[in-house]
């Protein structure tokens, strides 16, 4: 048996108790542990704290009480040794918060500042919840102990009850308690000292867990804390996306009051102080420079140089003033021009004073007079020959005389090449322009601000619109909708482990372990079906985050807002400028052309049906824009009528190339584009596998073909689907074919949606560049059908995807995408395959053509191979390890508290 | 078998029976003030570091009888080296598995993740002395003193001898019973008795020559220990944050580049090192300025954390250094007021 050691002590203490021995009489009185009246202890106020979930709230905010006074008191000196122990754990924390919050300000994206916090949270959650979970509870479940257990003491301060092992206050535990552990931990209840024996096994438990829990801490905090992130990460951005988006959604709808709240006060105050500065200084170029700089910040310096020409014409004059400067630079310039020459006292006698000049000028009524160039250069004539005069009367010579004459002339007209420059750069008779920074311009260039400033405004809300939904950035609707869908993409076309871990290799391996999932898939009508229904719906999931509609009003608010801003600087005589914005005078010229290509007869059918789609798009008719044309040209509208014309055609900014309105519209929508093209081309992929596999070949592969090119075509098209980059379609694909092909027309044969070659693959072939029909069938089998005798175009698709699409409501954006990529791509020349086109005069830009192309499907998906592997990596090996951790952790302590245990009371019979 | 403290100190009373020898020499007999020095917090730091790694874990996963909460508070060394380990493993053991181009972002930031971790530690621990040092100079009170105690075990087997352990302590380390007996001179040895108080009193100008210098100071050495507690146990983790700050900044990508851990590659070693003295300016500047293309709350965010960090270390001085408190010399007429009725019980 261990040994008692109060007992012990309390025997001892009584046999060797020589310092304060009591009277017997005293002993009788107080009967038991005689103690002198006044050293008495006071009665324990301690009690065990309870884990009631109720009461958690109420100890939370206790302990939030107790920190701050805790804190307080450190600060004054007057804390407890608890008190400063709990100002360690604040100044964790504030340190913590401190760096959370630092982090926050470097990231930009909402989920990574998000995660800053979530990352403290989590680390701090981790320390105080692997304790619970993993010593806490098991012990408790193991040993029916609580090692955590917390007491409050006397002072109230809320401890760990076995904290010290050599201090613990047993007394808080009653006997009934003490005894019901007992129990539960299988002590006999027959023996000597049962409870002293209880509580040193209590002991024993909770200085093992303890120490567990100091070993196991170290590795599960951060393990812990980092798999509850990555736990979290997905909800949050999830969260975050719907509130972002509900939020930038409001934004359309009321642009004007969240324009209003944009400040500009600076840029007024800094144009303000800058006019106030140069008031009725001359306008010079420099100037005007300088004020567009701060007329409203954010124009592009194409524009702001269209500002500074418009500004000029404006503002400037042709005219300039002989002043006090002007007499002081052309005497000046004069005389360092005669310093090459002549002496000082030479230069002297011809140049004449200030007095004498303006005296010259004065008899002339130049002086102080505003002169226009024409006249400019008949003071020039006559100062010449003022100085020639006086160069003659004095006694340099006539040679001298000559020079005089010529090199006053000269830089009269021009100190280019002079060392003059070095006093002015301009004729210096030009040296005080006409044009003053006056009231009436100063107020001019206020109003052009505030319209500026104005339009700034709106446009900075409608950049905030974009940049929310489609900036190529993290975290947008689009790069949070494009990260779903590829995420997706592993699971939908069933990837294992294996085929992770072999894709995520190389290209070429993805490539094939792709094919060969498509080709079973499309393979079997049910999987089909499934896999495409749920990439379509995915698909429209992107239209469901960024409506057509809510584009459609970006696109229209945008128009209006650029074509009025460019109707206002038209009419305040800013027409270059207002061009750079919008030119909704070329717009009228765009429809005259269109008016031009529907009514001339030798039209091309396909240029004729863009142009009247392109009416389409604009929400004209055909009498409209008779009757826009008439208006405009008739030349007796006002101001309403002409900025209601302008309105109306403000949906035609995707017409006026190179205007700022075309690229702003144009952002968003290549943005989109960029990003549904390639999920497009997927659906397409999958449609063409499917057709395939169904033996659908479609006008392009008659039966009468030689079964070899058929082949060929299949293969072709099935690799110029999954693989190809816009640039293997800008050379027209490269592949190749047999030279001889075999003339015999079998049948194509299908094995469980795979093509069996009999022929292809046989020999090694050439790239045949002369064979442009090859392409246009390549084209037409997989994104035409060119039955119809008027030329018109329509679509060839399987069945199924054609219901699905048509489920989901996308059909007509994905032949939308198919015709374009038919046109576009297949419209586009390359100079070594000249007639491998589809149609002809179909233009297209590069940007155009290789968002229509997107990623090739199987770069889509080895990237999301790629992402899904590296997460898979992380997160199994630190939740196998975590796993392993707890599960040591656990079994460890059914070897705690092992006892023996002492021998069974002896009961009298 | 228990036998009073009393009489085995200063009786030279054993444990052990007299035919056993008493292998083991522990270097003190007694509580021991010990010197504020590099060598001794060195020495002090290896013993409890080894012990924490190696002795308290042993006793305290089988139950000894003779674990205390010294030996469990000493442990919690093992979490924090183990977590810091661990933390940088997280960030980065996976990433050699990811693709080349994950692999590079991943291991750009898992390595500041790394130097985050070792930056926050050094900061936290070389931040200390900006407390205790202006403390120690200004007042004559250094918090860190150090001493070595012996403690009494009970005996783990019938003839166990070996019943002594040396904790090391600071004599501050609790304000409400901090070890006032080790702080006077021992006067058998011709030392002063109140020679510390003396000191303190001295440096806190309440005079010199003091009848009980002792009794004066006291109050005010508690206060200042207490105040001084409070802010190491605050402003250390603001540095801290200043630490992981400047791991953070963009400038340990060049130095990542370059460095390499293998001393014996001479030049390539000392490259690493100036590099390392490089880039710490210049992600202290970086940190400061919010670096190359700063966000908006960069450029605030660091600045906040380093006047943070910078005037509660300033305040927490100053704030211990002054007291409010008026001093503890009390004139008897101001203790015993002569129109007042006492009653000793």
């Amino acid at each position: 048996m261990e040994t008692s050691l109060i007992n012990n002590y309390i025997t001892s203490a009584k046999s060797s108790q020589t310092a304060y021995s009591p009277a017997k009489n005293e002993l009788q009185k107080t009967n038991i542990n005689p103690q002198p009246k006044g050293l008495k202890p006071l009665q324990g106020q301690g009690k065990l704290v309870g884990l009631s979930v109720i009461d958690a709230p109420v100890l939370m905010t206790q302990g939030l009480a107790y920190d701050a006074k805790s804190l307080k008191n450190g600060l004054k000196g007057d804390s407890n040794d608890h008190q400063l122990g709990q100002i360690n754990d604040i100044g964790m924390k504030l340190g913590g918060l401190g760096i959370a919050f630092y982090l926050f300000t470097k990231k930009v994206s909402p989920l990574a500042k998000s995660m800053e916090f979530v990352g403290f949270a989590s680390f701090f959650a981790s320390m105080a919840l692997w304790p619970k979970i993993a010593i806490q509870l098991p012990a408790r479940i193991i040993h029916g102990v609580d090692v955590q257990q917390k007491y409050k003491d006397s002072q109230g301060r809320v401890k760990p009850f076995f904290q010290d092992p050599q201090y613990i206050p047993w007394d808080l535990y009653s006997e009934k308690e003490i005894n019901k552990i007992g129990d539960r931990l299988g002590v006999s209840r027959d023996i000597e000292n049962r409870r002293d024996f209880v509580q040193e096994k209590m002991k024993k438990i909770a200085v093992q867990n303890n120490t567990l829990w100091m070993l196991t801490a170290g590795f599960a905090t951060p393990v812990m804390s980092a798999l509850i992130c990555n736990a979290l990460e997905k909800p949050i951005l999830n969260l975050q996306d719907k509130m972002r988006n509900k939020k930038t959604d409001k934004i359309l709808d009321n642009v004007e009051s969240l324009a209003n709240k944009k400040d500009y006060g600076a840029t007024t105050k800094n144009l303000d102080t800058l006019l106030d500065l140069n008031k009725n200084a001359p306008i010079t170029k420099k100037l005007l420079e300088e004020i567009t700089l701060n007329l409203s910040p954010g124009i592009d310096p194409r524009t702001r140089k269209a500002l500074v020409k418009d500004l000029s014409r404006k503002f400037i004059r042709d005219a300039h003033v002989m002043d006090e400067k002007a007499v002081d630079v052309t005497l000046n310039s004069i005389k360092a021009v005669l310093a090459d020459t002549l002496d000082e006292k030479q230069i002297k006698e011809i140049v004449p004073s200030i007095d004498e000049f303006k005296t010259f000028l004065k008899t002339n009524d130049w002086y102080q007079k505003e002169l226009d160039t024409r006249l400019l250069t008949k003071v020039k004539t006559k100062i010449v020959q003022f100085i020639t005069r006086r160069a003659d009367a004095s006694d340099i010579g006539e040679f001298n005389a000559e020079q005089v004459n010529s090199a006053v002339s000269d830089i009269l007209t021009d100190p280019a090449g002079h060392r003059v420059r070095e006093i002015i750069n301009i004729n210096p008779l030009k040296a005080s322009p006409a044009s003053k920074l006056d009231e009436s311009i100063i107020s001019s260039i206020k109003a052009i601000s505030t319209r500026l400033q104005s339009f700034m405004k709106s446009s900075e809300v409608l950049d905030d619109y974009a940049y929310s939904k489609v900036a190529k950035a993290p975290e947008t609707a689009l790069a949070n909708q494009w990260n779903k869908i590829s995420d997706n993409l592993i699971e939908l076309f069933d990837f294992s482990p294996k085929d992770i871990k072999d894709a995520k290799l190389d290209r070429t391996i993805a490539r094939d372990i792709f094919r060969d999932k498509i080709e079973n898939i499309v393979a079997d009508d049910a999987k089909y079906s499934a896999v495409m229904d749920k990439l379509v719906n995915m698909v429209k999931g992107i239209d469901d985050k960024i409506k057509p509609e809510s584009i459609e009003k970006y696109h229209n608010i945008v128009d209006e807002l650029y074509s009025t801003l460019a109707f206002d600087l038209d009419e305040l005589g800013l027409g270059e400028t207002a061009n750079k914005f919008d030119s909704w005078r070329q717009k009228i010229n765009t429809l005259e052309r269109t008016r031009d290509l529907i009514n001339k007869k030798d039209t091309s059918r396909e240029a004729r049906e863009i142009a009247e789609n392109n009416l389409k798009k604009w929400g004209l008719s055909v009498q409209d824009m008779n009757d826009i044309i008439w208006d405009y040209h008739s030349g007796e509208m006002d101001k309403a009528q002409k900025l209601n014309l302008v309105k109306k055609l403000s949906n035609m900014s995707t017409e006026g190339k190179g205007s700022l309105n075309r690229l702003k519209n144009a952002f968003i929508n290549e943005r989109i584009s960029g990003v549904k093209n390639t999920f497009f081309r997927l659906i397409d992929t999958l449609d063409l596998y499917r057709r395939i596999s169904k033996g659908d070949f479609g006008i392009s592969m008659p039966d009468t073909m030689s079964r070899e090119i058929r082949e060929e075509l299949i293969e072709f098209a099935k690799q110029m689907l999954i693989t190809g980059h816009s640039s293997d379609y800008e050379i027209k694909g490269y592949f190749k074919r047999n030279l001889n092909p075999s003339e015999e027309t079998g049948p194509i044969v299908i094995e469980n949606g795979k093509v069996k070659y009999q022929h292809y693959g046989k020999v090694k072939g050439v790239d045949i560049s002369w064979d442009y029909n090859f392409y246009k069938n390549f084209m037409r089998f997989v994104y035409a059908n060119r039955t119809d005798d008027r030329g018109i175009y329509s679509h060839v698709m399987d069945p199924k995807t054609a219901e699905i699409l048509e489920k989901h409501g996308i059909m007509d954006q994905q032949v939308s995408y198919n015709k374009d990529f038919y046109y576009k791509i297949g419209g586009s020349e390359y100079f070594q395959k000249l007639l491998h086109k589809t149609a002809d005069g179909i233009k297209a830009t590069s940007e155009e053509k290789f968002l229509l192309v997107g990623l090739a499907p199987d770069q889509l998906i080895q990237k999301a191979v790629n992402k899904t592997f590296n997460s898979k990596v992380w997160f199994k090996k630190f939740a196998a390890f975590g796993a392993a951790l707890l599960g040591v952790t656990v079994l460890a302590q059914f070897f705690f508290g092992k006892i023996r245990e002492p021998k069974k009371a002896q009961v009298n019979k | 078998m228990i036998l009073s403290l009393k009489d085995t100190i200063h009786n030279g009373i054993k444990f052990a029976s007299s035919s056993q020898k008493n292998d083991k020499k522990e270097p003190f007999d007694r509580d021991t003030l010990l010197k504020n020095n590099i060598l001794t917090n060195f020495r002090i730091s290896s013993d409890k570091f080894l012990n924490a790694c190696t002795i308290y874990p042993a006793k305290g996963i089988t139950g000894n009888k003779n674990s205390n909460f010294y030996e469990f508070l000493t442990m919690g060394t093992v979490p924090y080296i183990i977590g810091s380990v661990m933390l940088m493993s997280v960030f980065n053991s996976a990433n050699k598995h990811f693709d080349a181009f994950s692999k590079s972002n991943a291991s750009k930031f898992g390595k500041k993740m790394a130097l985050g971790v070792l930056f926050y530690g050094i900061a936290k621990e070389l931040s200390k002395p900006l407390i205790t040092q202006p403390v120690k100079l200004a007042t004559g009170v250094d918090v860190d003193l150090p001493y070595a105690k012996v403690n009494y075990e009970l005996p783990d087997f019938k003839d166990d001898t070996d019943i002594t352990s040396i904790e090391y302590h600071k004599v501050f380390e609790s304000v409400e019973f901090p070890r006032w007996d080790l702080l006077y001179g021992d006067e058998t040895k011709g030392q002063k008795r109140n020679y510390y108080y003396d000191r303190v009193a001295k440096k806190l100008g309440l005079g010199s020559n003091l009848k009980d210098s002792d009794q004066e100071v006291k109050p005010r050495i508690k206060e200042i220990a207490t105040k001084a507690i409070a802010a190491k146990n605050i402003v250390p983790y603001l540095w801290a944050g200043v630490g992981v700050g400047m791991a953070f900044q963009s400038c340990w990508d060049n130095f990542f580049g370059i460095a390499t851990a293998k001393f014996w590659h001479g030049r390539k070693f000392f490259k690493t090192i100036k590099s390392f003295g490089n880039n710490l300016v210049e992600s202290a500047k970086e940190l400061y300025t919010g670096g190359i293309k700063p966000t908006k709350g960069a450029k605030i965010g660091g600045k906040a954390l380093i006047f943070t960090a910078f005037i509660a270390t300033i305040l927490a001085d100053l704030n211990i250094i002054y007291s409010n408190k008026k001093p503890a010399v009390k004139t008897a007429s101001a203790v015993i007021q002569k129109d007042r009725k006492y009653i000793i019980n």
